[in-house]
């Protein structure tokens, strides 16, 4: 339970005309985490003979479905023969792309149609203006666009009267039809880009001929006319989308999955006749892999079990029960455990919830809390794992409510802790969680260190903290006026303090010996327990304040009394799901996890497991 | 007199308690002003950094717990 699921390492020969059947068997296992086998003296083994038919199919296959629109959807994973399969998805492929080739070229027709409406509204402003005035000519320059200028023809005619213009006033702006003997081109130019002309580009209606007015008409029914047919052609679409979304999306499941096998051996490495592969697997199963796997190969294979390696990346697959579960969220959220480190899951599952209770301790606010995080629960399964845990929470809170006697800020008897007066126990009680929790962990540490390192180097290391604390209070303690001891123990505090920071220059170095006031910080950092629940309990009290005194304002205030409490209460519980929450779990990163838990492990994926949806 | 000197004395130790909190909260403020700066920025990058984020903004609070303790210690010598 405090450690990761032990591992064992297989290591798996045989011919290579067992391997598709061997791959089959892994992926229907799925227990196999594979090591990828780097290429050496040996060969990287190729991969499955259909694997570029298989992986090209699932292309066109996901192309289609991405043209159809079609989302991912629960459907059951069928077998199909990948011959037929083929056929079908080639059909469906020529039909579907036939069919959006055609959308696009009408899009691009549209495209141009609602330009050249845009262009013939405005020339139609102008009576005589048309799109064959504009076609390319030696002769003649033409313009057409805004100008600001209100008096651009008079400057015009400063150069020359040879001109034709027609001008209208739209916004701000004035819509002007130049046309003009090329010679003056240049010096018109010049005029207009001082008047700020700003060109629309009429290519788009070269070669209509006609009055810009009727061709303004025949352009809308065009236009008609192809929205239309995109219309038709998007329900064609739909409607293939409708026949074929099942059959397609268990059809991409399918060729991922055979995909996914054909493409496995990459990761083998190979001889010329024999293929040979690692994984890891838990310890409990090598035994019925190994059978299921030689039937697989026709008893042709060899397999061996490797020992494992001192320094090896073993994958981490944590083994707990069903509650410790949900706390592995937790524990990823911050890192795997590395192989031979102790999983906190099992720790955080309890003291959690129990920091969280200690803090909110309200019965109302627990079951508030409570009722929201079902909801949340049932809305959002992928969380589950994290909602499960604050349901725990939740009643720590309750517990810890009856115990405060707390209900919504109220105090309704006194059963154990009077919280809003009596400070100084609530402050005793969290530094000794403080010191309980983190020496939790320094023995934690202290275990790990002596099956690592060595009693000498654990004592130094980790045992070093505990005498020093021990040391701390004989010592420190009737310096400061706070603890008053016999002579002698006061001499032994002294000498136990000396000891302690002699070890830590010798186990953790000069950095450990700067670090001892850390260990004071951590334990009274755990104030937190008492702190933050004060600031909820005193929040609460002062909304109930406001409330009673809005209430013996007279009937006129009640409505403002009501909402007061909605508002307030509500704040506050928002308040009491955060703030709790974060600062239990940073009494476990930070204090808690400092002491013993780097991690750093690499996640357990067995072939042909799924990935786990999950909110990290 | 000597109520005088008392009553001087608890004044002194209420505003030691006051400025142990006030104090504290203001290095606590600064401190994170800068974290939630960060933290947001990392959220804008990837939103799954939330939780994350949201723990290291946390991180400082421990000044400001401190101060609460050291002022609730003053107020038990009153």
């Amino acid at each position: 339970m405090l450690k990761p699921e032990r591992m064992s390492k297989l290591f798996v020969v045989g011919p290579k005309s067992t391997l598709p059947k061997v791959v089959s068997r892994l992926h229907e296992l799925k227990i196999a985490h594979l090591i990828e086998h780097k290429k050496d003296e040996f060969d990287l083994c190729a991969p499955l003979e259909n694997f570029e038919k298989l992986s090209s199919m699932l292309v066109q296959v996901r192309s289609i479905t991405s043209y159809l629109n079609i989302s991912d959807g629960k459907v059951a994973i069928k077998k199909f023969k990948i011959p037929e399969l083929e056929e079908e998805i080639n059909a469906l492929k020529e039909k579907v792309t036939n069919i959006i080739e055609e959308t696009k070229k009408i899009g691009d027709e549209v495209a141009i149609i609602s330009e050249q409406k845009k262009i013939l509204t405005l020339m139609s402003l102008f009576l005589q203006v048309s799109p064959e005035d504009f076609a390319k000519s030696k002769y003649i320059s033409q313009y057409f666009g805004y100008v600001s200028d209100p008096n651009i023809k008079e400057k015009l005619e400063n150069i020359t009267d040879r001109f034709e213009i027609s001008i209208l006033k739209l916004d701000k702006k004035f819509l002007v039809a130049i046309f003009v003997d090329t010679s003056y081109a240049e010096q018109f130019g010049k005029v207009l880009a001082e008047a700020s002309f700003s060109d629309i580009n009429v290519s788009s209606t070269n070669g209509l001929k006609g009055k810009s007015i009727d061709l303004f008409e025949s352009t809308l029914m065009k236009e008609e006319k192809l929205i239309k047919r995109l219309s038709e052609y998007k329900y064609k679409l739909e409607k293939i989308a409708q026949e074929h979304s099942d059959r397609l999306l268990s059809a991409e499941k399918f060729l991922s999955i055979e995909a996914e096998k054909a493409q496995v051996p990459l990761s083998f490495g190979s001889t010329k006749e024999a293929f040979f592969l690692r994984c890891y697997l838990p310890k409990n199963d090598v035994k019925k892999t190994k059978g299921e796997l030689m039937k697989s190969g026709n008893n042709k294979l060899h397999i061996i079990e490797e020992p494992l390696g001192e320094e090896e990346d073993i994958p981490i697959k944590l083994n707990n029960s069903k509650y410790i579960q949900n706390s592995e969220f937790f524990t990823k959220l911050f890192a795997l455990p590395k192989y031979d480190e102790f999983d906190p899951s099992a720790l955080i599952a309890y003291t959690f919830p129990l920091f969280y209770g200690f803090m909110l301790g309200d019965v109302i606010y627990g079951l508030v809390t409570f009722a929201v995080f079902y909801y949340l629960k049932k809305k959002f399964p992928v969380g589950k794992d994290f909602f499960n845990m604050m349901l725990a929470a939740s009643f720590g809170a309750i517990i810890f409510g009856f115990l405060y006697g707390e209900f919504a800020g109220l105090e309704l008897y006194h059963f154990w802790i009077e919280r809003t007066h009596d400070f100084s126990t609530l402050m005793m009680i969290s530094i000794l969680a403080g010191i309980v929790h983190v020496n939790f962990g320094l023995i934690l540490g202290f275990i790990l260190e002596y099956k690592h390192h060595g009693l000498v180097k654990a004592a130094n290391s980790k045992l070093s903290w505990i005498i020093l604390q021990v040391g701390g209070i004989l010592f420190l303690g009737p310096l400061l006026n706070m603890l008053t001891v016999p002579k002698p123990l006061f001499y032994a505090g002294v000498f136990l303090f000396v000891l302690a920071v002699l070890m830590l220059l010798k186990g953790e170095g000069f950095i450990g010996v700067m670090e001892i006031p850390s260990i004071l910080t951590h334990i009274m950092s755990y104030a937190r327990l008492m702190a933050v629940g004060l600031a909820s309990v005193f929040i609460a009290v002062m909304v109930n304040d406001l409330i009673t005194f809005l209430f013996h304002k007279g009937i006129l205030f009640w409505p403002l009394a009501l909402i007061s409490l909605l508002i307030g209460h509500t704040f506050n519980i928002a308040l009491g799901i955060l703030s709790p929450s974060l600062h239990s779990i940073r009494l476990h990163y930070v204090e808690f996890f400092s002491k013993f838990y780097q991690g750093g492990g690499k996640d357990y994926e067995p072939f042909g497991a799924e990935k786990q949806k999950s909110l990290i | 007199m000597a109520g005088v000197e008392l009553a001087i004395g608890n004044g002194l130790l209420g505003v030691g308690a006051g400025l142990a909190i006030g104090l504290g909260a203001i290095g606590t403020g600064l401190a994170q002003q800068q974290i939630i700066a960060a933290v947001f920025g990392a959220i804008v990058e990837d939103p799954k950094q939330f939780g994350k984020g949201l723990f290291f903004i946390l991180l400082p609070e421990t000044l400001v717990i401190f101060g609460l303790v050291i002022a609730i210690m003053l107020m038990g010598r009153m």
